[in-house]
């Protein structure tokens, strides 16, 4: 029964490895997120990517507005109506909160999940 | 629904506060994680049934037997060192708190409450053993005004015994209503008030009732952190400090009644509120009470989750009275719920710690890295106390796929632990080897249920709104 144990938890570790293990051999691509906001709203809400990822992420606001993604600290000085993109690795996993930067307002978050 | 949506947007930020969440432990990975709980259950009660002695007192290790470290253990240093900082830190909190930044993010005492001392120190505690037995600001400023009065303070009254731990189950409910349900832990000030209160009030007691007193039966944080500081290596018994296995401290807790229940069942259900704020269940939930919520005017966000906090609690409990119940049954007990409700509560204690550490390990990690810039100039006054102002948060410990591993191991780890403290306990109070192993079939449904709903949260995305 000891055995029985040792070998399913051996088993449980050898899964979680593998599944981590695998980040290295994907081929980073490219991906473009166009994101609308109106007020506090965004359309489409909680953008993603995958690590590794080039991202270009356009951000086109109703009024003037600074546009915070945090952990990567990327800060969009968006003007009325005029889209504006910023392109960056997504070399972080995680769920990153984007706020309009001025009244703190949460937007949304922007996922980045592992390769 | 536009109007509500800031109400749900809230609820993301419910814990504390952050600017970056985990993500969502994928679906196969709670799944296999949830069978392996199932199967290490069944597998440990099998090798259990060959164990069948009851429970002995553990392996210790005084550490007076190492020259210099056991008599630095033993001395006055570490309570003297520890109280400065628990001191300070305290005194930090109230400082930055009123006068620093009115911002979360932009204010050491949110950092100093939420993740050093609230998520960390009883991360530390569970690894090493109680530091808050060596910490406590309270005790220390006590023990202070006590000297400059030359020993004066004597208790007032005794301690009415039918209090019992009552007036911590109070303490600590309202402590986690202030952090998941009030609206008000990310506000600098309402942080420094609180800690005002809270001093105040535990000065007042102490004197009135006695330090010890007070400490050993009123103040929640003494008597949470003796529970997650049994589950820690170091042990402090009769003035001196010994080293034992993890976990097994916590068969040393022996008190009993409905308050040390409700206790223990509170530590596992707000760390649970605290996971499910952030799910669309309860947003769902929360956006169905909009028209209540609405109607009770500003007060009715708190009102509405303090009631989802309380209810958990009730509906914990419940749950956990049922099966013990059943333990009861099938061991051959005597049928006294509160006598066997508290022995085996502290058996869950490992569950709800592991489940705080995958909660929190990489709010801990990254969004504890948070303070350095701000130590710079901890009131925004233009200060440069350290050269820390431009520090930018690494995030190479809190990698995405790192993260998931280290939660299903965490979790199928305290998993294990408990099953194994209930089945010590069973074979020490049951009369015989066969009743004590008929009665953790249900309690290891029991366990199996909590661990798969710690599993299932961790495994839920953050909520959004809209």
């Amino acid at each position: 029964m000891r055995t029985l144990i040792t070998s399913g938890i051996a088993a449980l570790t050898i899964g979680v490895a593998a599944c981590g293990g695998t980040s290295t051999t994907v081929v980073p691509g490219k991906t473009g997120i166009n994101l609308k906001v109106t007020g506090s709203n965004v359309t489409p809400a909680n953008p993603k990517a995958t690590k590794g990822e080039q991202v270009t992420m356009t951000i086109t606001t109703d009024k003037d507005e600074e546009v915070h993604l945090h952990g990567y600290d990327i800060h969009f000085d968006c003007k009325a109506d005029q889209p504006l993109s910023k392109t960056f690795t997504a070399d972080k996993t995680g769920s990153f909160e984007m706020e309009l930067e001025k009244t703190s307002t949460h937007l949304t978050n922007f996922d980045v999940t592992p390769s | 629904m536009i109007a509500r949506a800031p109400a749900a947007l809230s609820a993301v930020l419910a814990h504390g506060f952050g600017i970056r969440y985990d993500l969502p432990v994928p679906l196969y990975l709670y799944l296999i994680t949830a069978g392996a709980v199932v199967v290490l259950s069944f597998a440990l009660v099998a090798v259990f049934v060959k164990v069948g002695e009851g429970e002995r007192d553990y392996p210790r290790f005084p550490l007076d037997r190492i020259p210099v470290i056991g008599s630095l253990a033993n001395g006055p240093l570490p309570r003297l060192f520890g109280g400065t900082i628990g001191v300070l830190v305290l005194v930090a909190i109230v400082i930055t708190g009123y006068f620093g930044a009115p911002d979360a993010t932009g204010n050491p005492a949110e950092y100093l409450l939420w993740i050093y001392f609230w998520a960390g120190t009883v991360l530390i505690s569970s690894i090493v053993g109680n530091l808050y037995a060596l910490l406590n600001p309270f005790s220390a400023i006590f023990d202070i005004a006590n000297r400059v009065v030359g020993g004066r303070l004597r208790r007032m009254r005794s301690y009415p015994e039918r209090l019992g731990l009552w007036p911590a189950v109070a303490g600590y409910f309202l402590f986690a209503f202030f952090e998941l349900a009030s609206g008000q832990s990310a506000h600098p000030r309402s942080v420094a008030t609180a800690a005002v209160l809270y001093t105040v009030y535990t000065l007042a007691m102490m004197t009135v009732f006695g330090r010890d007193m007070w400490l050993g039966k009123g103040e929640f944080f003494s008597i949470l952190f003796r529970f997650v500081g049994a589950f820690g290596p170091v042990e402090q018994r009769d003035a001196r400090v010994y080293l034992r296995p993890w976990a097994v401290g916590l068969t040393r807790l022996q008190m009993q009644g409905p308050d040390v229940i409700v206790f223990v069942i509170l530590i596992l259900s707000s760390l649970a509120f605290d996971g499910l704020s952030a799910t669309p269940l309860w947003a769902g939930i929360y956006l169905g009470l909009g028209g209540v919520t609405d109607a009770l005017g500003g007060l009715g966000p708190p009102l509405v989750k303090g009631a989802g906090l309380l209810g958990l609690t009730v509906v914990f409990a419940a749950v956990y009275l049922l099966f013990v119940r059943l333990v009861d049954s099938f061991g051959g007990g005597r049928g006294d719920l509160i006598h066997a409700g508290s022995l085996f509560a502290f058996t869950l204690v490992p569950i709800a710690l592991v489940y705080n550490a995958a909660h929190n390990y990489s709010y801990m990690v990254i969004q504890g890295q948070g303070l350095f810039p701000l130590l710079a100039d901890p009131l925004r006054s233009g200060a440069h106390l350290l050269p820390t102002a431009g520090y930018k948060p690494s995030f190479a410990l809190a990698d995405a796929a790192f993260v998931w591993s280290l939660q299903v191991v965490l979790i199928v780890f305290g998993h294990v632990v408990a099953v194994y403290l209930a089945h010590r306990r069973a074979v020490a109070i049951y009369p015989n080897g066969r009743a004590a192993l008929r009665s953790q079939y249900p309690m290891l449904l029991l366990m199996v249920l909590y661990t798969t709903v710690s599993l299932w949260i961790l495994a839920q995305p953050n909520t959004e709104a809209g």
